[in-house]
């Protein structure tokens, strides 16, 4: 199925999770990142359960503590 | 009588200034009141004519002017230009080319560096009267 | 209010630009911005928000000016090192332009000050380099209802937010609280090139004038991230629903601070 990662589309697995994307994209720091999916957040408890969607789109949100 | 924002004279001033040594020129439009006219916004326009002593509002710009004025419930009052080196009164030039005698013709002199001087004058024919202008302050 | 003659020069590309013009400069001159942070991201945010104008620059930073600050605080030059970072970000302000007030806070910034802080300011800079000063700032502008600007840069990377109270989510309703201590790395681990404090900070002064003078939409419910090595900026929708994604806060935190910089 396609879905859209981060604006890039790509072509994954049916059934596919939020997990095991973090995992195939090889998401730094993956215990502290932010998932959108269709603009909406997915708590991290639920990354193993939430299956994606032929169509989604998810974001990454990072934290980034930089500034002097 | 013509009223003026102290803010929109200083948009003027600012643009006349940094147009020298050629004329600068715009718009200006906003609400009538009886016998007066209250200026709401000032438009600053290329000169196409791009002299110290001629001035040509850009067509395009003016049509965009006249389609912002109507968004917002404006009415056309008339124009403004500069004179970098001549007192702020009507050239021949000036007065020829000035069609409307409704309209407020603003001139704004750069003559003095220090003290710019603007007048609003109404032409009909050959005369240019000058008319009453009020600086609103902020 | 008539601006001087001098001030028509000064501002003259504000003045005729449609969307500021005089009576945005006026704002400006009229605003109070506090930079929390006078490093990578504080640096050249004050220096543009100094130039603009803007009347009442409030900066709050701790610590003196260190060598290894040169290579991306512009604000501070080697003439400066070992001076008070407020000190020298001042006399930098005041160089470019004597017609601001610039406001020094040498201090660290806590759950026990920070309130009074930003109480008197119209719009706030978080430019500070750590997780807990970030989280602080938020919550102290949700509770002050002041509107802020969000930033983080390391390596390569960067990314902005605005908070306008009542329009769009917080930084604690993205990130929900601060990672552990040594969990993310900061620029002191990780490194960070000097122009992506230019990037980020200038877009946060950009955000501020913006609020300021009323130009253009803010960067609210939405977060904008750049990655400099792939030369690309993307602005990430983030979930609003018309209020916090967290509990209301009522009481400000004092995480544990990581040893090296902080606020």
């Amino acid at each position: 199925m396609k879905i859209t990662v981060a604006g890039t589309s790509k072509e994954v697995t049916e059934g596919l999770t939020v997990a095991q994307l973090i995992i195939d994209e090889q998401v730094e720091t993956p215990d502290y990142v932010t998932v959108s999916v269709n603009d909406e957040f997915v708590e991290s408890g639920a990354f193993k359960t939430t299956k994606l969607r032929d169509g989604d789109s998810v974001e990454f949100l990072y934290f980034m503590g930089g500034g002097r | 009588m013509i009223k003026l924002n102290q803010a929109d004279y200083e948009t003027m001033l600012s643009h006349a200034r940094l147009s020298l040594p050629e004329e600068a020129c715009g718009l200006i439009a906003g609400v009538t009141d009886g016998e007066d006219k209250i200026i709401r916004k000032v438009y600053l326009l290329t000169n196409i004519d791009h002299s110290p002593e001629h001035f040509s509002l850009d067509p395009k710009e003016q049509l965009a002017a006249i389609k912002d004025m109507r968004l917002h419930g404006l009415v056309p009052l008339g124009n403004w230009h500069s004179h970098p080196d001549t007192p702020s009164r009507p050239s021949e030039e000036d007065k020829r080319l000035a069609y409307d005698s409704r309209a407020s013709y603003m001139i704004l002199s750069l003559m003095n560096k220090d003290n710019p001087v603007l007048h609003s004058f109404r032409i009909i024919g050959a005369d240019a009267e000058k008319e009453e202008l009020t600086i609103l302050p902020d | 209010m008539a601006l001087t003659n001098e001030q028509l020069e000064r501002y003259s590309r504000h003045i005729i630009l449609k969307g500021i013009g005089s009576r945005g400069q006026k704002k400006l001159l009229a605003a109070k911005v506090l930079i929390i942070g006078a490093g990578g991201l504080g640096a050249p945010a004050a220096m543009y928000l100094a130039a603009a104008g803007v009347g009442t620059i409030g900066i709050a930073d701790a610590d003196e000016v260190d060598l290894s600050n040169l290579q991306r605080q512009i604000i501070h030059s080697t003439g400066d090192v070992g001076k008070p970072k407020v000190q020298s970000a001042k006399e930098t302000m005041q160089e470019i332009n004597p017609d601001v007030t610039v406001v020094t806070h040498h201090t660290f910034v806590s759950a026990g000050n920070i309130m009074d802080l930003i109480k008197d300011y119209d719009f706030i800079l978080d430019g500070t380099d750590n997780f807990p000063a970030k989280f602080l700032i938020n919550d102290a502008c949700v509770m002050a209802e002041k509107p802020f600007s969000h930033a983080g840069i390391i390596r390569f990377q960067g990314q902005l937010m605005t908070y306008v109270p009542g329009h769009g989510p917080c930084y604690r309703c993205v990130f929900k609280q601060p990672p552990p201590k040594d969990a993310v790395p900061t620029c002191s681990q990780a490194g960070v090139v000097g122009a992506m404090g230019g990037v980020i900070g200038s877009l946060q002064a950009m955000e501020a004038i913006k609020y300021i003078t009323g130009a253009g939409e803010l960067l609210v419910g939405h977060l904008l991230t750049y990655d400099a090595l792939k030369m690309e900026f993307r602005k990430i929708r983030l979930p609003w629903n018309g209020s916090h994604l967290h509990q209301e806060i009522t009481r400000l935190v004092d995480y544990e601070q990581k040893e090296c910089g902080g606020i």
